[in-house]
Protein backbone atom coordinates (compact mmCIF):
# COMPACT_ATOMS: atom_id res chain seq x y z
CA UNK A 1 0.00 0.00 0.00
CA UNK A 2 1.24 3.14 -0.60
CA UNK A 3 1.03 6.82 1.53
CA UNK A 4 -1.91 8.26 -0.73
CA UNK A 5 -3.94 5.00 -0.37
CA UNK A 6 -4.51 5.11 3.18
CA UNK A 7 -7.47 7.47 4.20
CA UNK A 8 -5.92 11.00 5.54
CA UNK A 9 -7.39 10.39 8.93
CA UNK A 10 -5.24 7.29 9.21
CA UNK A 11 -2.63 8.68 7.66
CA UNK A 12 -2.38 11.25 10.67
CA UNK A 13 -3.98 8.91 13.15
CA UNK A 14 -0.34 6.25 12.57
CA UNK A 15 2.03 9.53 11.97
CA UNK A 16 1.22 10.79 16.09
CA UNK A 17 1.68 7.05 16.78
CA UNK A 18 5.09 6.86 15.18
CA UNK A 19 2.98 4.13 13.25
CA UNK A 20 4.40 4.85 9.75
CA UNK A 21 7.32 3.19 8.15
CA UNK A 22 8.26 4.55 4.48
CA UNK A 23 10.35 3.08 2.19
CA UNK A 24 13.22 5.06 0.82
CA UNK A 25 14.99 3.10 -1.86
CA UNK A 26 17.79 1.28 -0.11
CA UNK A 27 16.35 2.99 3.35
CA UNK A 28 13.26 2.53 5.55
CA UNK A 29 12.37 5.06 7.66
CA UNK A 30 10.06 5.37 10.96
CA UNK A 31 8.32 8.71 10.81
CA UNK A 32 6.16 10.22 13.75
CA UNK A 33 4.52 13.43 14.26
CA UNK A 34 1.24 14.67 16.30
CA UNK A 35 1.34 17.78 13.91
CA UNK A 36 -1.54 18.18 11.38
CA UNK A 37 0.09 20.14 8.75
CA UNK A 38 3.37 17.69 9.81
CA UNK A 39 0.98 14.89 8.44
CA UNK A 40 -0.78 17.04 5.27
CA UNK A 41 2.56 17.73 4.02
CA UNK A 42 4.12 14.08 4.33
CA UNK A 43 1.20 12.39 2.90
CA UNK A 44 1.13 14.90 -0.07
CA UNK A 45 4.92 14.19 -1.19
CA UNK A 46 5.07 10.91 -0.33
CA UNK A 47 2.07 9.78 -2.11
CA UNK A 48 3.52 7.18 -3.84
CA UNK A 49 5.61 5.56 -2.01
CA UNK A 50 4.93 2.26 -0.08
CA UNK A 51 4.34 1.68 3.64
CA UNK A 52 6.06 -0.97 5.22
CA UNK A 53 4.38 -3.01 7.84
CA UNK A 54 4.12 -1.25 10.69
CA UNK A 55 6.07 -3.77 12.95
CA UNK A 56 9.14 -4.00 10.38
CA UNK A 57 12.33 -2.43 12.20
CA UNK A 58 13.30 0.96 10.36
CA UNK A 59 16.56 1.92 9.05
CA UNK A 60 16.06 5.50 10.92
CA UNK A 61 13.36 6.55 13.37
CA UNK A 62 12.58 10.23 13.45
CA UNK A 63 10.01 12.20 14.38
CA UNK A 64 9.05 16.22 14.71
CA UNK A 65 7.66 17.37 18.09
CA UNK A 66 6.82 20.69 19.62
CA UNK A 67 8.77 20.87 22.72
CA UNK A 68 6.88 20.17 25.86
CA UNK A 69 7.57 23.88 27.82
CA UNK A 70 5.60 26.71 28.32
CA UNK A 71 7.91 28.60 25.21
CA UNK A 72 5.77 26.65 23.30
CA UNK A 73 2.70 29.10 24.05
CA UNK A 74 4.94 32.24 23.83
CA UNK A 75 7.08 31.37 20.39
CA UNK A 76 6.22 27.82 19.10
CA UNK A 77 8.86 25.46 18.25
CA UNK A 78 9.68 22.40 16.62
CA UNK A 79 12.27 20.08 17.16
CA UNK A 80 13.88 16.71 16.13
CA UNK A 81 13.77 13.49 17.67
CA UNK A 82 15.88 11.05 15.96
CA UNK A 83 15.81 7.61 17.74
CA UNK A 84 14.34 8.31 20.54
CA UNK A 85 17.01 11.48 21.66
CA UNK A 86 17.03 15.16 20.15
CA UNK A 87 18.61 15.41 16.88
CA UNK A 88 21.53 17.21 15.78
CA UNK A 89 19.36 20.62 15.16
CA UNK A 90 18.63 23.31 17.35
CA UNK A 91 14.97 24.01 18.23
CA UNK A 92 13.08 25.70 14.95
CA UNK A 93 10.01 27.97 14.86
CA UNK A 94 7.23 26.22 14.42
CA UNK A 95 6.52 27.22 10.97
CA UNK A 96 9.08 25.03 9.63
CA UNK A 97 8.01 21.92 10.87
CA UNK A 98 7.22 20.32 7.67
CA UNK A 99 10.35 21.03 6.04
CA UNK A 100 11.98 19.70 9.22
CA UNK A 101 11.08 16.08 7.89
CA UNK A 102 12.94 16.52 4.98
CA UNK A 103 16.46 18.15 6.87
CA UNK A 104 16.10 15.26 9.16
CA UNK A 105 16.00 12.51 6.13
CA UNK A 106 19.07 14.19 4.32
CA UNK A 107 21.13 14.51 8.45
CA UNK A 108 20.01 10.54 8.73
CA UNK A 109 21.18 9.91 4.87
CA UNK A 110 24.46 12.31 5.04
CA UNK A 111 25.45 11.13 8.50
CA UNK A 112 24.34 7.12 9.12
CA UNK A 113 24.17 5.85 5.69
CA UNK A 114 27.62 4.32 5.85
CA UNK A 115 26.90 1.45 3.86
CA UNK A 116 27.06 3.71 0.49
CA UNK A 117 29.29 6.27 -0.59
CA UNK A 118 27.74 9.41 0.10
CA UNK A 119 28.32 12.20 -2.64
CA UNK A 120 26.76 15.31 -2.28
CA UNK A 121 25.00 15.36 -5.41
CA UNK A 122 21.57 15.57 -7.29
CA UNK A 123 21.61 12.20 -9.97
CA UNK A 124 19.46 11.44 -12.83
CA UNK A 125 19.38 8.57 -15.04
CA UNK A 126 19.02 7.25 -18.70
CA UNK A 127 19.81 4.77 -20.57
CA UNK A 128 21.46 2.71 -17.79
CA UNK A 129 23.66 6.22 -17.35
CA UNK A 130 23.39 8.16 -14.15
CA UNK A 131 24.17 12.08 -14.77
CA UNK A 132 25.34 13.39 -11.38
CA UNK A 133 25.15 17.43 -10.25
CA UNK A 134 27.52 18.28 -7.72
CA UNK A 135 27.36 21.69 -6.86
CA UNK A 136 27.04 24.14 -3.73
CA UNK A 137 23.88 25.72 -2.71
CA UNK A 138 22.65 28.38 -4.85
CA UNK A 139 23.93 26.88 -7.99
CA UNK A 140 20.64 25.98 -9.36
CA UNK A 141 21.26 22.46 -9.02
CA UNK A 142 18.12 21.71 -7.11
CA UNK A 143 16.10 23.46 -9.70
CA UNK A 144 17.92 21.72 -12.98
CA UNK A 145 17.26 18.41 -11.08
CA UNK A 146 13.72 19.05 -11.20
CA UNK A 147 13.82 20.48 -14.68
CA UNK A 148 15.36 17.16 -16.05
CA UNK A 149 12.95 15.08 -13.65
CA UNK A 150 10.32 16.01 -15.67
CA UNK A 151 11.75 16.36 -19.11
CA UNK A 152 12.54 12.32 -19.62
CA UNK A 153 15.28 11.91 -16.88
CA UNK A 154 14.20 9.40 -14.38
CA UNK A 155 15.11 11.52 -10.85
CA UNK A 156 17.51 9.17 -8.24
CA UNK A 157 18.01 12.08 -6.23
CA UNK A 158 17.81 15.68 -5.91
CA UNK A 159 20.04 15.37 -2.63
CA UNK A 160 22.18 12.38 -2.50
CA UNK A 161 24.44 10.01 -5.28
CA UNK A 162 24.52 7.25 -3.06
CA UNK A 163 27.61 4.56 -4.88
CA UNK A 164 27.34 0.84 -2.98
CA UNK A 165 30.78 -0.08 -2.18
CA UNK A 166 30.43 -3.41 -3.36
CA UNK A 167 30.05 -2.69 -7.30
CA UNK A 168 30.01 0.78 -7.46
CA UNK A 169 26.38 1.15 -8.89
CA UNK A 170 24.32 4.05 -8.29
CA UNK A 171 21.69 3.48 -5.48
CA UNK A 172 18.33 5.52 -6.50
CA UNK A 173 16.84 6.99 -3.25
CA UNK A 174 13.83 9.56 -4.77
CA UNK A 175 12.61 11.91 -2.32
CA UNK A 176 10.73 15.23 -2.47
CA UNK A 177 12.41 17.89 -4.31
CA UNK A 178 13.42 21.33 -2.83
CA UNK A 179 12.93 24.47 -4.05
CA UNK A 180 13.73 27.90 -3.33
CA UNK A 181 12.63 31.54 -3.85
CA UNK A 182 11.82 32.47 -7.74
CA UNK A 183 12.55 28.62 -8.65
CA UNK A 184 9.39 27.76 -7.09
CA UNK A 185 7.02 29.91 -9.67
CA UNK A 186 9.63 28.95 -12.24
CA UNK A 187 9.25 25.53 -11.94
CA UNK A 188 5.28 25.81 -11.77
CA UNK A 189 5.17 27.16 -14.82
CA UNK A 190 7.84 25.00 -16.44
CA UNK A 191 5.64 21.65 -14.95
CA UNK A 192 1.72 22.61 -14.32
CA UNK A 193 1.65 18.74 -13.33
CA UNK A 194 4.04 19.33 -10.00
CA UNK A 195 2.59 18.44 -7.12
CA UNK A 196 3.98 20.77 -4.15
CA UNK A 197 4.34 20.69 -0.07
CA UNK A 198 3.07 23.84 1.78
CA UNK A 199 5.29 27.04 0.95
CA UNK A 200 7.52 27.55 4.17
CA UNK A 201 9.72 30.70 5.38
CA UNK A 202 13.10 29.40 6.19
CA UNK A 203 14.95 31.38 9.05
CA UNK A 204 16.67 33.45 6.76
CA UNK A 205 13.70 34.25 5.06
CA UNK A 206 14.09 32.00 2.44
CA UNK A 207 11.01 30.43 0.97
CA UNK A 208 11.29 26.46 0.51
CA UNK A 209 8.50 24.80 -1.46
CA UNK A 210 9.17 20.54 -2.16
CA UNK A 211 7.96 18.98 -4.93
CA UNK A 212 6.66 15.31 -4.89
CA UNK A 213 8.82 13.31 -6.67
CA UNK A 214 7.60 11.61 -10.13
CA UNK A 215 5.87 8.49 -10.01
CA UNK A 216 7.56 6.57 -11.94
CA UNK A 217 10.79 7.11 -10.33
CA UNK A 218 9.57 6.18 -6.85
CA UNK A 219 7.98 2.99 -8.26
CA UNK A 220 11.81 2.28 -10.21
CA UNK A 221 13.68 3.11 -6.76
CA UNK A 222 15.16 -0.52 -7.44
CA UNK A 223 16.95 -0.28 -10.26
CA UNK A 224 20.15 0.99 -9.89
CA UNK A 225 22.58 2.72 -12.55
CA UNK A 226 26.25 3.26 -13.76
CA UNK A 227 27.77 6.04 -13.91
CA UNK A 228 27.64 8.39 -16.97
CA UNK A 229 27.98 12.06 -16.54
CA UNK A 230 29.28 14.72 -14.36
CA UNK A 231 27.94 18.50 -14.60
CA UNK A 232 28.34 20.92 -12.28
CA UNK A 233 25.94 23.58 -12.68
CA UNK A 234 25.94 27.09 -12.03
CA UNK A 235 23.25 30.17 -12.10
CA UNK A 236 23.84 33.24 -13.01
CA UNK A 237 21.56 35.97 -14.41
CA UNK A 238 23.49 37.11 -16.55
CA UNK A 239 25.73 34.53 -17.65
CA UNK A 240 26.26 33.29 -21.10
CA UNK A 241 25.41 29.67 -21.46
CA UNK A 242 28.56 28.46 -21.52
CA UNK A 243 30.30 24.54 -21.36
CA UNK A 244 33.44 23.67 -20.23
CA UNK A 245 35.41 19.97 -19.80
CA UNK A 246 36.63 19.44 -16.80
CA UNK A 247 39.95 16.76 -16.50
CA UNK A 248 39.39 13.89 -14.79
CA UNK A 249 41.48 14.60 -12.30
CA UNK A 250 39.45 17.38 -10.79
CA UNK A 251 36.69 15.64 -11.26
CA UNK A 252 37.62 13.70 -9.34
CA UNK A 253 38.90 16.02 -6.82
CA UNK A 254 35.91 17.80 -7.09
CA UNK A 255 33.71 14.49 -6.06
CA UNK A 256 35.94 13.95 -2.96
CA UNK A 257 35.14 17.50 -2.05
CA UNK A 258 31.80 16.91 -2.39
CA UNK A 259 31.71 13.45 -0.36
CA UNK A 260 30.58 12.89 2.91
CA UNK A 261 32.56 9.95 4.11
CA UNK A 262 35.08 8.97 1.53
CA UNK A 263 37.83 9.02 4.07
CA UNK A 264 35.47 6.84 6.06
CA UNK A 265 36.07 4.12 3.29
CA UNK A 266 39.79 4.63 3.42
CA UNK A 267 41.26 3.23 0.13
CA UNK A 268 38.03 1.95 -1.26
CA UNK A 269 36.68 4.92 -0.82
CA UNK A 270 38.95 6.70 -3.55
CA UNK A 271 38.90 3.77 -6.17
CA UNK A 272 35.02 4.31 -6.46
CA UNK A 273 35.93 7.77 -6.86
CA UNK A 274 38.53 7.79 -9.35
CA UNK A 275 36.41 4.86 -10.87
CA UNK A 276 33.83 7.42 -11.53
CA UNK A 277 36.01 10.35 -12.65
CA UNK A 278 37.30 7.21 -15.20
CA UNK A 279 33.78 6.26 -16.74
CA UNK A 280 31.88 9.84 -16.44
CA UNK A 281 33.09 12.74 -18.35
CA UNK A 282 32.57 15.83 -16.79
CA UNK A 283 31.96 19.80 -17.58
CA UNK A 284 31.14 23.01 -16.27
CA UNK A 285 28.19 24.52 -17.02
CA UNK A 286 26.82 28.13 -16.63
CA UNK A 287 22.83 29.43 -17.41
CA UNK A 288 21.06 32.26 -17.43
CA UNK A 289 17.43 30.27 -17.54
CA UNK A 290 16.01 26.52 -17.15
CA UNK A 291 15.81 25.76 -20.64
CA UNK A 292 19.32 26.76 -21.85
CA UNK A 293 20.88 24.55 -18.39
CA UNK A 294 18.75 21.26 -20.22
CA UNK A 295 19.73 22.19 -23.61
CA UNK A 296 23.56 22.41 -22.48
CA UNK A 297 23.30 19.37 -20.09
CA UNK A 298 21.75 17.21 -23.13
CA UNK A 299 24.01 18.06 -25.58
CA UNK A 300 26.93 17.37 -23.39
CA UNK A 301 25.26 14.35 -23.04
CA UNK A 302 24.84 13.32 -25.96
CA UNK A 303 28.50 14.33 -27.61
CA UNK A 304 29.98 12.62 -24.49
CA UNK A 305 29.86 9.09 -24.49
CA UNK A 306 28.82 8.78 -20.76
CA UNK A 307 30.07 5.76 -18.94
CA UNK A 308 32.12 4.58 -21.76
CA UNK B 1 73.84 17.02 7.83
CA UNK B 2 70.78 17.75 5.93
CA UNK B 3 68.15 16.03 6.20
CA UNK B 4 66.74 13.27 3.66
CA UNK B 5 62.83 13.67 2.89
CA UNK B 6 60.52 10.63 3.00
CA UNK B 7 57.12 10.06 2.33
CA UNK B 8 54.53 9.54 5.43
CA UNK B 9 52.39 6.88 4.15
CA UNK B 10 51.65 4.99 0.96
CA UNK B 11 50.44 6.79 -1.86
CA UNK B 12 48.36 5.58 -4.64
CA UNK B 13 48.17 7.66 -7.93
CA UNK B 14 45.84 8.84 -10.96
CA UNK B 15 46.64 10.08 -13.91
CA UNK B 16 44.92 11.08 -17.09
CA UNK B 17 45.94 12.36 -20.56
CA UNK B 18 43.05 14.69 -20.64
CA UNK B 19 45.65 16.88 -18.57
CA UNK B 20 48.88 17.51 -17.07
CA UNK B 21 47.85 16.43 -13.51
CA UNK B 22 48.39 14.20 -10.63
CA UNK B 23 45.51 13.07 -8.49
CA UNK B 24 47.59 11.41 -5.25
CA UNK B 25 45.35 10.02 -2.67
CA UNK B 26 47.30 9.35 1.04
CA UNK B 27 46.11 6.51 3.10
CA UNK B 28 47.17 7.88 6.32
CA UNK B 29 44.99 10.77 5.96
CA UNK B 30 42.20 9.76 3.49
CA UNK B 31 43.63 13.28 2.29
CA UNK B 32 43.35 13.42 -1.60
CA UNK B 33 45.42 15.86 -3.58
CA UNK B 34 45.60 17.50 -6.78
CA UNK B 35 49.54 17.66 -8.03
CA UNK B 36 50.77 19.39 -11.06
CA UNK B 37 53.29 17.51 -13.65
CA UNK B 38 56.80 18.48 -11.46
CA UNK B 39 55.61 18.34 -8.05
CA UNK B 40 54.53 14.83 -8.36
CA UNK B 41 57.41 13.53 -10.23
CA UNK B 42 59.60 15.18 -6.88
CA UNK B 43 57.44 13.19 -5.06
CA UNK B 44 57.36 9.94 -6.63
CA UNK B 45 61.39 10.41 -6.27
CA UNK B 46 60.78 10.68 -3.14
CA UNK B 47 58.28 7.75 -2.23
CA UNK B 48 60.68 5.89 -4.41
CA UNK B 49 63.65 6.08 -2.18
CA UNK B 50 64.12 9.63 0.84
CA UNK B 51 66.24 12.39 -0.84
CA UNK B 52 67.62 15.31 0.30
CA UNK B 53 66.70 18.93 -1.43
CA UNK B 54 70.37 18.18 -2.56
CA UNK B 55 69.79 14.95 -4.02
CA UNK B 56 66.56 15.90 -5.83
CA UNK B 57 68.22 18.79 -7.43
CA UNK B 58 71.02 16.39 -8.60
CA UNK B 59 67.57 14.30 -10.47
CA UNK B 60 66.80 17.58 -12.10
CA UNK B 61 63.22 16.61 -12.36
CA UNK B 62 62.21 17.89 -15.71
CA UNK B 63 59.53 21.10 -15.54
CA UNK B 64 61.28 22.32 -12.07
CA UNK B 65 63.61 25.24 -11.74
CA UNK B 66 66.92 24.54 -10.86
CA UNK B 67 66.67 27.23 -8.56
CA UNK B 68 67.20 25.29 -4.69
CA UNK B 69 64.47 28.03 -2.94
CA UNK B 70 61.66 26.75 -5.49
CA UNK B 71 62.22 22.96 -5.10
CA UNK B 72 62.35 23.95 -1.07
CA UNK B 73 58.88 25.64 -1.66
CA UNK B 74 57.82 22.52 -2.96
CA UNK B 75 59.22 20.14 -0.04
CA UNK B 76 57.35 22.33 2.38
CA UNK B 77 53.94 22.34 0.55
CA UNK B 78 54.40 18.72 0.16
CA UNK B 79 55.03 18.08 4.42
CA UNK B 80 52.72 21.11 5.03
CA UNK B 81 50.18 18.99 3.35
CA UNK B 82 51.55 15.62 5.30
CA UNK B 83 52.55 13.91 2.38
CA UNK B 84 55.87 13.97 3.27
CA UNK B 85 58.38 14.40 6.11
CA UNK B 86 61.92 14.73 7.14
CA UNK B 87 63.47 11.85 8.29
CA UNK B 88 63.50 11.41 12.34
CA UNK B 89 61.03 13.76 12.76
Amino acid sequence: VTLGQLPARECSRRLAQQAIVLRLGPFTARIGSPLGDVAGSVRRLYHDFHVAPDDEGARFALSIEQPGSLRRYLRPQVQLVFEDALGPFEPLPRRLAPALVEWGLNWCIGNHGHEFLVIHAAALERGGRVLMLPAPPGSGKSTLCVALATRGWRLLSDEFTLVDPANGDIVPVPRPMALKNGSIEIMQQWAPHLVFGPEVIGTEGTRIAYARPPRDAVARASERARPGWIVMPRYGAEQAPATWRIPRGRALVMLADNAFNHTMQGQRGFELLAAIAETAPACRITYPDVQSAVDLVERFCSASAGGR
Amino acid sequence: VPRAWRTTHTLTWRQWEDADEWVVFHAGSGGLHLLNDSAARVLQVIEGQPHTLEALRARAVPGLAADPATLHDLLESLDRLGLIEPEGR
